[in-house]
Parts: structure tokens; C-alpha cells; sequence
């Protein structure tokens, strides 16, 4: 079996690799339709990347587009199950600078009672997602109520969210600025939440001391509780903190997550807790997911280098033989190539 | 094995300027000082490798990860917004973002307002919030030219001294923004290399510091 896999891409293989992990944790195979109506995406446009969409107008004459995201077709298609677990293999359609792509993503989604449980196993499942790869990676996490607790706490309404925004960025600087009127200690807590990064251990521990309202304890609780059970089945795992990860809160809550492979210079792996997406789209129970960027991959060095034979061969050569000698170098497991004397290879 | 940290310095005065306070810091680069025409100078001592790019081009070096840390006027940020983190305001290159124009010229609210610019993004952020309708005119150079010869009405430029406006008989109006040099890095480059990203900014913040105080 494993001989059939090596003529795969890297991408291709992660997805077989991806989909059979989470199956094997639960997760059902979810198949997408094609196209979905425009109107989905058009009443929750903040939640996609990008409101560029690619539409077209259906035989029926309904506006159709083409799906530039997964996450909005699953959570419409629950019926409210106690727990829906599932993930995909899919192609979403997304602009860049050079027009509309194609980008390959492979993710999973659980929908319902979700409980620290089930956020520690989406979490466990993203690290492996990660490592699957061999490569050096990290899996930074943040609780989006305890940087917003800790802003809302501090910063006037009408400057939360260029805060925020600051805060995003890591950029100190205007951090400061718009502290100006803030007492000192105030502007440090806030100097934390945005410079600081570390191993989850460490930072769960500075964040105690940033605890100001209830509702962060909570979140600080939920935070450490997940971290706890995911470590004390990967310890290994490079689970760090940074709390300047910031993500849209109308859609998104609770924990958020970015995955990264050494030498690939973009985040591969994103997801979080969106419950406030489910309440928008009318929907009971919590949730939780991810995706992986498998485009990414492409480029990545991970795939071995295979032996090949090379057989030499002129314009008096019997294509019987030379066919034969590449046929038994095959049937013993390397590539092989035939290469004309003055002419052609392959 | 040391990994290399790779910075996108920008072409020109700015660039040497940072390369002054990043050398002062301890991440010194002695043969970029020399009269070449090389892009690319390496400290394998020091594991870093410094490159020279136009300006504009910092950003996309390192939003892509070709670079881990860059250089780069918040003029270019302001204007490419690109997705990286924005760590120290480095102090240099000060000038502003500025609306300009001929002396004698009186707003009309019935015509649209033609402006012209190297940042039209800039440019019509800052017009949109104040309500103004505009017609913006893109142009890659001198500027100052465009409302001399009737091109457009006013400018939105950077403006260092005000020399260039002066001789041409223009004057500035408003101010958009303050601009400065920030250091910028890759987001999955930081957290790879936080621990020398952080010793770099710790000591830029300071070094810089000191010399905003000391002025």
C-alpha cells in the first residue's frame, strides 16, 4: 500500500493522513455540495476572510456562489444532534492578488454539547495535525474572553477596539498612545497581553496576575484546564500562549488556535470556538474546530528523496529489452528513467 | 545549527540609518559598509543576513517569510496594511503625510476633488472619513508636479522638510499622519525565533529610547 502513496504530493498525502486520523477520532467524513446559495455568505460576511465571493446565477435563476468557506455549509447542516463531529476534505474558492484560487483545506468540526473534554481532544487533534509532519512546529493558543475581559476592564468603549487592534499587531508603540490617559499599571497589564510569548506553562502563570473580573478567571480556568489535558497526553507538545492573538468576536469566543511548521512562513492550521457564529445562525450548543491550509505544504521539503535507475539506450537499441530492463528495475522498487544517448529522458 | 535571521533593509539613506542602530545593538555586518553592488551580506558569526529592497517592497518580503524582520517607513505600512506584526517605532525617517497644494487654491464641493499620490489607499481612507468625495490620480513620482500643471487639484504626499512644496510654490494643509521607521517581523518567523526577536526589540526600544530622550 505504502509504494502507491509515494507518487503522492505532499498536500495529498497529508489528506489521507489528516482524514484517517480523524476519522479514527469520531470524526464522519462531511461531503460538501458544490455550490451553496449567495445568501448564506452574504448575511455572515465578517465571519469569511474575504468578501470577495464568486457568484453565478443557477439554472433556476438563483444567485449561487461558489463556496469560499466549509465551516458555514456544516454548522447550516446540523439538525441538533447532542454532538456532531465531523470533517473534510474540500476545496474552497478564495481571491488572492492574482484572482480567484482554488485552496485545498482539510478540517474537522464539533458541534454541540461541547465541554473541556471535547475541546481538549479538538485541541490534541490539531497538535497531532501539526506533528504529523515531522517538522519542528507550534501550536500557539489564546482565550479570546481573557484578552477581551482584560481590555473591556480597562479601556473606555470608544478605544476598545483600536486597541485591540493594536494589541493584534504587537505594536507597542501605539499601545502606549492610546494609554496615555491610563494609569501605568493599567498600560503594562495591557504591554503584557500583547509582548508576551512563551510556553503555555509559563504564561498561565503570568496571566493569574492579570486576572481582573470573573468572567477572566473563568476563561484563565478553561484556558489551564485545556492545556492540562492536552499536555498530559502529548507532552511533548509545544503548546505556547499569546494572548495578542485576536480574531472576530462577533463570530468567535473562548479559545482560539494557530498551528505553524518550521519554514513555512504563514499560519497552516487555524480554528477556535465559535459558538457566537451557532447563535447567529440560530443554532443550540457550543463549538469548536479547525482547518489546515494543506496548499501550504506544497512547497514544504519534507518528501524523500527516492532512488533512480537510470537506463541508457541509442537509436540501436531493442525497445523490447530497454522496456524489459525498466520493468524488472520497477518490479524491484525504484523509479526508473530511460535516458536516449543525444536525445530525450523519461 | 544556528538558523540564519534574514532582514529586509530598505534602498537608501533610511536603510542605512537602521542598519546603524541594529549594528549598535550587536548584530553588526562589517562588509555591508563596503562600496558594492551585492544585495546580500552575511555575519555567519552572528547568523544574520541582511538584503537591500526598494522601500515598498520590505513588506512583501517579509509578510511572504523571504525575510524574518524588516524595515519599513509606517508611510508603507499605512498604505499596504500587510499582515505582519509592527514590533518598535525606531524614531527615524520622521516626516508626515500630508494633504498639499498651490497656495491661492479654494475647495469647490461641487467639483470632485482630484488628488494625486503615491498612496491612493492612504489617500482615500483619509478622504472618506471626512466625507469628501474624490477623483484620485496615481502617480510613481514627483508629485508636486501634478497640480502645477493642472493634473489634479491637490497632493497627499510626504512631506521631510517642505522644501521641495516651497520651490514649487505649494503649501501643506493637513496633516494625515506622522511617519516613522518601524521594525517589522514575519508572524510565524517571531514565534520561531522569539527569543532572539525579543532581545533585538528589547534593546531597539532602549537604544531608541535613550536617543528620543537624549535629543
Amino acid at each position: 500500500m505504502e509504494e502507491y502513496l509515494r507518487g503522492l504530493r505532499q498536500d495529498e498525502l497529508s489528506a489521507l493522513k489528516l482524514r484517517e486520523m480523524y476519522r479514527r477520532y469520531g470524526y464522519i467524513p462531511y461531503r460538501m455540495r458544490q455550490f451553496e446559495e449567495y445568501e448564506l455568505y452574504l448575511q455572515n460576511r465578517n465571519f469569511l476572510r474575504s468578501d470577495r465571493i464568486l457568484t453565478f446565477t443557477d439554472t433556476d435563476g438563483s444567485l449561487r456562489a461558489m463556496k469560499p468557506d466549509i465551516t458555514l455549509s456544516i454548522v447550516r447542516s446540523c439538525s441538533g444532534d447532542p454532538l456532531y463531529k465531523v470533517s473534510y476534505s474540500e476545496t474552497v474558492i478564495r481571491p488572492d492578488d492574482s484572482g480567484f484560487r482554488e485552496i485545498r483545506q482539510t478540517g474537522l468540526e464539533c458541534i454541540g454539547e461541547v465541554d473541556i473534554l471535547r475541546q481538549s481532544e479538538v485541541v490534541l487533534l490539531a497538535w497531532q495535525s501539526l506533528s504529523l509532519s515531522g517538522q519542528e512546529c507550534i501550536l500557539d493558543l489564546s482565550h479570546l474572553g481573557f484578552t477581551r475581559e482584560l481590555v473591556d476592564s480597562l479601556v473606555l468603549e470608544d478605544m476598545r477596539r483600536k486597541v485591540m487592534k493594536a494589541i493584534g499587531a504587537k505594536n507597542t508603540g501605539l499601545l502606549k498612545k492610546y494609554g496615555a490617559e491610563l494609569p501605568e499599571e493599567d498600560v503594562q497589564l495591557l504591554m503584557k497581553a500583547t509582548e508576551l510569548y512563551g510556553r503555555a506553562e509559563d504564561m498561565l502563570e503570568v496571566m493569574q496576575g492579570m486576572i481582573r473580573t470573573p468572567a477572566a478567571e473563568e476563561a484563565y480556568r478553561e484556558l489551564a484546564d485545556t492545556v492540562k489535558a492536552v499536555k498530559s497526553v502529548v507532552p511533548e507538545a509545544v503548546l505556547n500562549i499569546d494572548l495578542s492573538m485576536i480574531d472576530d468576536l462577533n463570530y468567535y469566543n473562548g479559545l482560539i488556535f494557530r498551528g505553524m511548521l518550521k519554514g513555512i512562513p504563514q499560519v497552516i492550521l487555524s480554528g477556535g470556538r465559535y459558538d457566537n457564529l451557532l447563535k447567529r445562525m440560530n443554532k443550540p450548543g457550543r463549538a469548536i474546530g479547525f482547518a489546515v491550509y494543506l496548499d501550504l505544504l506544497e512547497r514544504s521539503e519534507m518528501a524523500e528523496n527516492e532512488p533512480v535507475k537510470t537506463v541508457s539506450y541509442t537509436e540501436d537499441s531493442d525497445p523490447a529489452e530497454i522496456l524489459k530492463q525498466l520493468k524488472d528495475l520497477y518490479d524491484e522498487g525504484f523509479t526508473v528513467q530511460a535516458v536516449c544517448d543525444g536525445g530525450a529522458q523519461g | 545549527m544556528k538558523n540564519w535571521l534574514n532582514i529586509a533593509l530598505p534602498k537608501g539613506r533610511l536603510g542605512e540609518k537602521a542598519y546603524n542602530i541594529l549594528e549598535e545593538i550587536g548584530y553588526e555586518c562589517p562588509q555591508i559598509r563596503d562600496d558594492s553592488r551585492r544585495l546580500i551580506f552575511e555575519n555567519p558569526e552572528k547568523g544574520v543576513r541582511y538584503f537591500w529592497v526598494k522601500p515598498s517592497d520590505v513588506t512583501i518580503y517579509v509578510e511572504r517569510g523571504s525575510a524574518d524582520l524588516g524595515i519599513v517607513g509606517s508611510d508603507i505600512l499605512q498604505e499596504y496594511r500587510p499582515d505582519v506584526y509592527e514590533l518598535v517605532d525606531l524614531g527615524i525617517g520622521r516626516c508626515r503625510m500630508m494633504t498639499a497644494g498651490p497656495q491661492d487654491f479654494v475647495q469647490d464641493p461641487a467639483f470632485r476633488l482630484r488628488v494625486a499620490t503615491k498612496f491612493p489607499h492612504t489617500a482615500a481612507r483619509y478622504f472618506a472619513g471626512i466625507g469628501r468625495d474624490i477623483d484620485i490620480i496615481r502617480l510613481n513620482g514627483s508629485i508636486e508636479l501634478a497640480p502645477l500643471l493642472g493634473l489634479s487639484d491637490i497632493i497627499v504626499d510626504i512631506v521631510e522638510t517642505g522644501r521641495t512644496l516651497k520651490e514649487n510654490g505649494l503649501i501643506t494643509y493637513e496633516t494625515i499622519s506622522d511617519v516613522s521607521a518601524r521594525l517589522i517581523a514575519n508572524r510565524v518567523s517571531y514565534k520561531f525565533a522569539y527569543e532572539e526577536v525579543n532581545r533585538i526589540v528589547q534593546a531597539a526600544q532602549q537604544l531608541c529610547g535613550q536617543k528620543e530622550t537624549g535629543r
